[in-house]
């Protein structure tokens, strides 16, 4: 009792009290000189303490961090936007809101990932009886069969007492194959008279017929592995209240970035920041959110808001925003436990992109979390941060521009010293650069999330605008077909905003060599803008080179697996090997001591599932330095679950996807994207002179 | 100040004429620098007109008996511009003309004669420079062109003329405002320089400083006359021993001539009161201009002192709290340019010299103007200029309102704004718009509106001290009460005359600038200071030699300059342990400032002017000023110190002058005068001091990480446990 009173009087008057030096520190102005002096003694500092661990030295950065950029803007606003006569409003003001949104989502960021929670799986209890029924759900529209099959026989395959296990395949498309494939494969399968609210309409559909405790969710070409269900459905049963278990979605294949920057497991894609961290940090407050798949929900948690949200484009966030408005609680497991295939194309992944940005701004404009009943503060908060992020566009579109004011109109949007700009802005960005590469580092890269940004920003604003001026809006589907890329190629259509952007940062570079050479115009000004201008570029060059599409075919992707097998050469013959990787339609494999093979030659390969063995037929297609490549002869259905099983089902399938990575290092980071950038350019300027490729 | 209204020459007119017989006396010569005439370094560095007029005058008391212009040229100074030649005029009258080829003649010296006939009371010396062509006006010439007249010299010859015994001439005999740079205004003490004596010498410096536009130096006799004019103060008794004057029992003043040169112009101002408070009051009557003064002489009432007025409520300042109305400072005329020529609107006041605009940089000038040109007219560019220093050019581009007027929000810098401001506004027709003569066109004008403000009325008083410039040129932290209510001036315990005459020159300055005379300030011998309880509520004004001044001795380990009687020389004193600590505290590292200063003092070679500011080692919150010299001889007039200062800070807590010389240090920590809220306080600290901001920062985060670190690891502890312990 007395602990918990000291605990309120600590906090009663140390709060105001830190905050009130914090709030010195921001708003003292000084000199200069004082004021370089301070921000370089500040980060040097920063420097040593970000080599410690822990959350005190994690959390030390942080506010730190967050003085010096309130530092920066308290300036900002206070002695740079003043003079009427002295600076051209309308750009100065676009840059200081473009700037005012960034602090504000840095500190929104800053509560999601200081703290994230690294749950671990409630066991379930021994007695498989108390164990809760599962209506497992797998909605497809269009999907080709070939990617839904695997999805249901791993489905199939969890570890779950069968008479508490049901397979729904929910097909929108009413496809007889679908429904074929559904009752070889022994799944229950669904279709309804129309597709009203899409997917969230579909799995409402399913819920009226269902009647299971839980209900687990997957995309259909989201593949689990076998122990998903006994990892996610623990905490239902030691927590009533518990509405929502969400796992990461995580992807074999390389997303258009990874495959066209040729960073697939090098660098850590766009979405691993949002489940490795931001979900868990999500999580400490409450607010782990539903994501549309990899989920496990309580259906009386559902009933009670009346089944999925139908009213925006995003019904897996706004599904969850309503759970915990009715006080229901979410947990976020940071374990992969399924896989899928990532977008394939940059068109596809700007597509989906831009439903996210409008779903998350419908839920803004029509159930904003700060306002309404049910949440708590660091809810509302999660909520508000997850939300704002996709209002990047215009403020994006504006960083990346910004010097052009100068350059080529010779509009000032500061009114300040260069040298005070760069006093104050350097701790600013590079105290956030420092922050977050220590908070992110294991799930973004520096630099990275300019690339990622700067690729999206130009397409989700007309979106995100309108969602936010009408929410109702009928869905206009920007949806791009997945298709196989058959050829390297550059996707001019969709890379044309950058090709402007980067155009517009050219002239303007080109525009401030000018300046310099003439001497005219004031040279720490035009030098400031030429830094930034040249960042830009480099930021554009690299988002250029994402519009180069290299060639895939997506017939499967190959999975890294290293188990023992056994070839089976006719003649009885066998040869032990280990594979490297494996797909649906084919593997490779190490093999030790001789293997005298040729291309072409039928044999059958024994995979492992629990120890038992099954024999898959194959034909060699290379074999040269002990590395051998197979392609699968046609498989029975049997023989397809198996593989699936064997590729995708085992539990610790993807748990060490991320080893071998390094950490984040900012400037090699910088040097990462500096070389893509450099990469593509100078591809660019060859592709003008070619013909299409 | 109806004597000054009335001046002297009207009286004189009739003087010259009742008189009328050449003066006896010798031939004086009086020199006056082009600058002081008119030719300043902003008029050479700026001035576009072809012909420059300088005004010059005879004094009241003398006739002019002929000039010498002495002119220095430098060609290479100025742009070439194909200048023919320059012309000289007297009164419009061609006297000589310098050709081009021979500017550099002679190391560019000229030296032009005028003859006497040409000279009357009040004259234009003109330049004027020949065969520019191709200007915009005919009579113009590009900017910088006049550097090519380096410097120069006007001598005036004059022959005195015998002044009457009348108050009614008054300022003359000592100064004539038109024709004097500076105000020498003898002043002989024929009693004992004790407190009253002293502040009667005082109230009276201050009535002739208060009278005229140029600064006053008050040479000094303590018990003897000069042979020059002068004003005596006596009491009855000694009046009547050295001057055979018939005692009155009460306070007067009379004009008498000097014993040893009667009928010249050398005068003598006799104030006299029947003891050293009679003289007072007799000094406070005439500073206060109780009586008009006319006749030989005039009996005078013994005037009390004044209630002590409030701080900040000097006449000649723009009153505290408000701000300032441009309408209030000019006659509506002022206010105007009418035609086509280039024209300034100009506004002169005087501020608080501790307003405080902080953290904001800037204060605003919410302008009001409007132009009227004739359709065909382009419309006039205006740029504001404040104190020499550019602060906008106004470029409208919105519509004026029905009545022509617009509005601009200027911002002037607040390093730019001093106790005293000069605040212009130009006005230029582009290229053909512009006329050159005449434009004096009714139908095209420039006006500033009455009702444009200077926001200064919300600004708190508050200033950073040791800060000389403050001192040298407003007086401040004594002006602060224009009567110098808490304002304590000690002098050596035997003070000599030069240190006398500096403590005069300092109290006319103060009443210059106020507009008030001392009524209240306290005189003090060094002696008197530590027992009377009285000076810790006083800010010390310290005057009198290094090597004399007690209270210099005394408390000079809290001075940045210090006498050694061992090697007989000032010295630097060497900064110690707390001296270090705070300077570094403010981010300043004071080695070099003291190279520097110790430099200074090693290259002086004659006498040593210096002036020093700490803060009183009697109370906390007031201030201490010491204006000293070594030798005694060297005691300066507070005007000979304001001047540009060498490279260097543009203040400081040391000004050292010798020779042309003059030079600003910065060596003590600073403090602080005056009030602000906390939170700006604790913040102005900080922006001083900002090797604090970083405990204070550390502080701050390892507080809330202490507290926030434990609730994050509270709550993340809750959303692991057992949900019945779950808080969400």
């Amino acid at each position: 009792m007395s602990s918990d009173r000291r605990l309120r009087w600590t906090t009663v008057i140390g709060v105001p009290v830190a905050v009130a030096l914090l709030a010195l520190v921001a708003t003292t102005p000084l000199s200069l000189r004082a004021q370089a002096l301070f921000g370089a003694v500040v980060f040097a500092a920063a420097l040593v303490l970000s080599r410690r661990r822990g959350m005190t030295a994690r959390l030390t950065l942080v506010l730190v961090s967050v003085a010096v950029s309130t530092r920066y803007l308290y300036w900002r606003i206070t002695a740079t936007i003043d003079g009427e006569l002295a600076i051209d409003l309308v750009p100065a003001l676009l840059l200081l809101g473009a700037e005012l949104y960034t602090y504000v989502v840095l500190l929104l960021g800053y509560l999601q990932s200081t703290g994230p929670l690294r749950r671990p799986p409630v066991p379930l209890p021994p007695d498989r009886r108390q164990w809760p029924t599962v209506d497992v759900f797998i909605p497809t529209y269009d999907e080709p069969l070939e990617v839904v099959r695997a999805t249901v026989l791993a489905a199939r395959a969890m570890d779950w007492p069968a008479d508490k296990l049901r397979i729904h395949l929910l097909d929108d498309g009413r496809r007889e194959a679908f429904r074929d494939f559904a009752a070889r494969a022994g799944v229950r399968y669904h279709t309804r008279p129309d597709n009203a609210h899409a997917k969230a309409g579909n799995l409402n559909a399913a819920l009226a017929r269902t009647d299971g405790d839980l209900v687990c969710i997957f995309d259909c070409d989201h593949i689990p592995t076998r122990s998903f269900l006994q990892v996610a459905a623990g905490g239902f049963l030691r927590d009533p209240k518990l509405a929502l278990v969400q796992l990461p979605h995580h992807f074999y294949s390389p997303d258009p970035f990874e495959r066209n920057l040729d960073t697939f497991r090098q660098v850590p894609n766009e979405g691993e920041l949002f489940y490795g961290l931001i979900q868990p940090g999500n999580d400490l407050w409450n607010a782990a959110f539903f994501c549309g798949s990899c989920a496990v929900l309580r259906r009386s948690a559902l009933e009670s808001i009346g089944g999925f949200a139908v009213k925006t484009v995003t019904e897996d966030a706004h599904t969850a925003l309503c759970l915990h408005r009715k006080g229901w609680r979410s947990a976020y497991l940071a374990i992969p436990q399924a896989s899928g295939l990532a977008t394939e194309s940059l068109a596809a992944h700007v597509g989906q992109r831009i439903r996210w940005a409008r779903g998350m701004v419908q839920i803004f404009r029509i159930d904003n979390p700060l306002l309404g009943r049910g949440l708590r503060l660091g809810q509302r908060l999660c909520y508000l941060a997850a939300m704002l992020y996709f209002f990047y566009g215009l403020p994006r579109l504006v960083f990346l521009t910004a010097p052009v004011a100068y350059l080529i109109f010779g509009a000032h949007i500061f009114d300040a010293a260069p040298a005070m700009v760069l006093a104050y802005a350097l701790p600013h960005l590079s105290h956030q650069l420092l922050t977050n590469s220590r908070l992110q580092g294991r799930y973004r890269h520096s630099f990275w999330a300019e690339v990622y940004e700067a690729a999206l920003a130009a397409y989700i604003v007309i979106p995100t605008t309108l969602a936010l001026l009408a929410p109702r809006l009928g869905a206009f589907n920007v949806t791009a077909k997945g298709r196989n890329i058959e050829r390297d190629h550059f996707d001019r259509r969709i890379a044309v905003p950058y090709l402007v952007l980067f155009t517009v940062d050219l002239v303007a570079f080109a525009a401030g060599i000018r300046l310099l050479a003439l001497g005219t115009g004031e040279a720490d000004v035009v030098l400031m803008n030429l830094a930034w201008c040249g960042y830009n570029l480099v930021v554009l060059g690299a988002t250029l080179a994402v519009a180069w599409e290299r060639r895939q075919v997506r017939r499967a992707w190959r999975v890294p697996l290293a188990q023992e097998a056994v070839l089976r050469l006719p003649g009885e013959r066998t040869l032990a090997a280990r594979t490297r990787d494996v797909s649906m339609g084919g593997a490779s494999l190490d093999v030790s001591g001789p293997c005298p093979l040729e291309p072409g030659e039928p044999l059958s390969v024994g995979l492992f599932v629990h120890g038992l063995e099954r024999a898959l037929p194959a034909r060699v297609v290379s074999n040269a330095g002990g590395r051998l490549r197979l392609r699968f002869d046609d498989l029975t259905p049997e023989q397809e679950s198996w593989l699936v099983q064997a590729l995708f089902s085992r539990a610790d399938t993807w748990a060490r996807w991320a080893e071998g990575r390094d950490a984040d290092r900012p400037l090699r980071a910088l040097g990462q994207v500096l070389s893509r950038a450099v990469g593509t350019v100078a591809r660019v300027a060859t592709l003008r002179r070619a013909p299409a490729g | 100040m109806t004597v000054h209204a009335k001046g002297p020459r009207a009286v004189l007119t009739v003087l010259v004429l009742a008189l009328a017989r050449p003066a006896g006396g010798e031939e004086v010569r009086t020199t006056t620098s082009l600058a002081r005439l008119g030719l300043t370094d902003a008029v050479r560095r700026e001035a576009t007109r072809a012909t420059l007029s300088l005004p010059f005058a005879a004094r009241g008391d003398e006739v002019l008996v002929g000039a010498r212009l002495s002119l220095r040229l430098d060609r290479s100074a100025a742009p070439d511009t194909g200048i023919t030649g320059l012309e000289v005029r007297i009164n419009d009258v061609p006297v000589h003309v310098i050709e081009a080829e021979r500017f550099g003649a002679g190391d560019g010296r000229h030296d032009i004669l005028v003859d006497p006939t040409l000279v009357v009371e009040r004259n234009t010396l003109t330049l004027a420079l020949l065969g520019s062509a191709g200007m915009v006006c005919a009579g113009d010439v590009p900017a910088g062109t006049w550097r090519l007249v380096a410097g120069g010299t006007l001598e005036r010859r004059g022959r005195p003329l015998p002044l009457p015994d009348d108050l009614a001439i008054l300022p003359l005999p000592f100064h004539d405002p038109h024709a004097d740079p500076v105000a020498t205004v003898p002043v002989a003490l024929l009693v004992d320089p004790g407190p009253r004596a002293l502040r009667a010498a005082g109230l009276v410096a201050a009535w002739f400083a208060m009278g005229t536009p140029r600064p006053a130096r008050f040479p000094t006799r303590l018990g003897s006359l000069p042979e020059t004019g002068a004003v005596v103060l006596a009491t009855d008794d000694t009046a009547a021993a050295a001057l055979g004057l018939r005692p009155t029992g009460v306070p007067t003043v009379r004009m008498i001539d000097h014993p040893r040169h009667p009928g010249t112009n050398r005068k003598l101002l006799v104030l006299t009161g029947p003891d050293p408070a009679g003289l007072e009051a007799a000094a406070r009557a005439v500073a206060h201009e109780a009586r008009p003064l006319e006749g030989p002489a005039v009996t005078l009432p013994s005037l009390l002192p004044p209630p002590p007025r409030a701080p900040y409520d000097a006449p000649r300042w723009v009153p505290a709290g408000q701000d300032v109305r441009l309408g209030d400072l000019v006659a509506p005329e002022g206010l105007v340019h009418h035609g086509r020529t280039r024209g300034t609107i100009r506004f002169t006041f005087r501020l608080a010299p501790d307003l405080f605009a902080w953290p904001e940089e800037f204060v605003d000038l919410e302008l009001g103007y409007r132009w009227r040109v004739p359709p065909d007219v382009p419309p006039p560019t205006l740029t504001v200029e404040l104190n020499g220093h550019f602060a906008a050019a106004l470029e409208p581009d919105d519509e004026p309102d029905p009545d022509g007027w617009r509005t601009a929000r200027v911002r002037l810098h607040r390093t730019h704004l001093h106790g005293f401001n000069d605040l212009r506004i130009h006005a230029e027709y582009p290229g053909a718009a512009a006329v050159c003569e005449g434009g004096d066109d009714p139908d095209v004008e420039v006006a500033v509106s009455p009702d444009s403000r200077l926001r200064v009325g919300d600004l708190a008083h508050f200033a950073r001290l040791p800060d000389l410039t403050r001192f040298v040129y407003d007086g401040y932290p004594f002006t602060r009460r224009a009567d110098l209510a808490e304002t304590a001036l000690v002098l050596p315990d035997e003070p000599r005359p030069e240190e006398v005459a500096t403590a005069l020159s300092l109290l006319g300055h103060f009443a210059a600038v106020t507009g008030v005379p001392a009524d209240h300030v306290a005189i003090r011998r060094s002696g008197e200071v530590l027992d009377d309880p009285g000076m810790a509520g006083r800010d010390l004004l310290l005057v009198g030699a290094l090597d004399r001044h007690a209270l210099l001795h005394r408390w000079r380990d809290g001075l940045p300059l210090r006498w050694r009687s061992s090697t007989r020389r000032p010295e630097i004193r060497p900064a110690s342990p707390a001296d270090i600590a705070w300077t570094a505290l403010e981010g300043r590292l004071t080695g070099g400032e003291r190279r520097r200063a110790t430099a200074f003092l090693a290259a002086v070679d004659g006498p040593l002017v210096a002036v020093m500011g700490a803060r009183s080692p009697l109370a906390a919150d007031r201030s201490l000023v010491a204006v000293t010299a070594t030798p005694s001889e060297g005691m300066p007039a507070i005007h000979t110190l304001q001047r540009p200062a060498e490279d260097g800070p543009p203040s400081g807590d040391l000004l050292l002058a010798a020779g042309e010389r003059r030079a600003f240090f910065r060596l003590a920590p600073r403090y602080d005068v005056g009030r602000l809220d906390a939170w700006t306080h604790a913040r102005w600290f900080l922006a001083n001091h900002w090797l604090a901001l970083f405990p204070c920062l550390a502080l701050g985060a390892g507080g809330l990480v202490h507290i926030l670190g434990g609730g994050l690891r509270r709550r993340r502890a809750a959303r692991l446990a057992d949900p019945a312990e779950d808080p969400s």
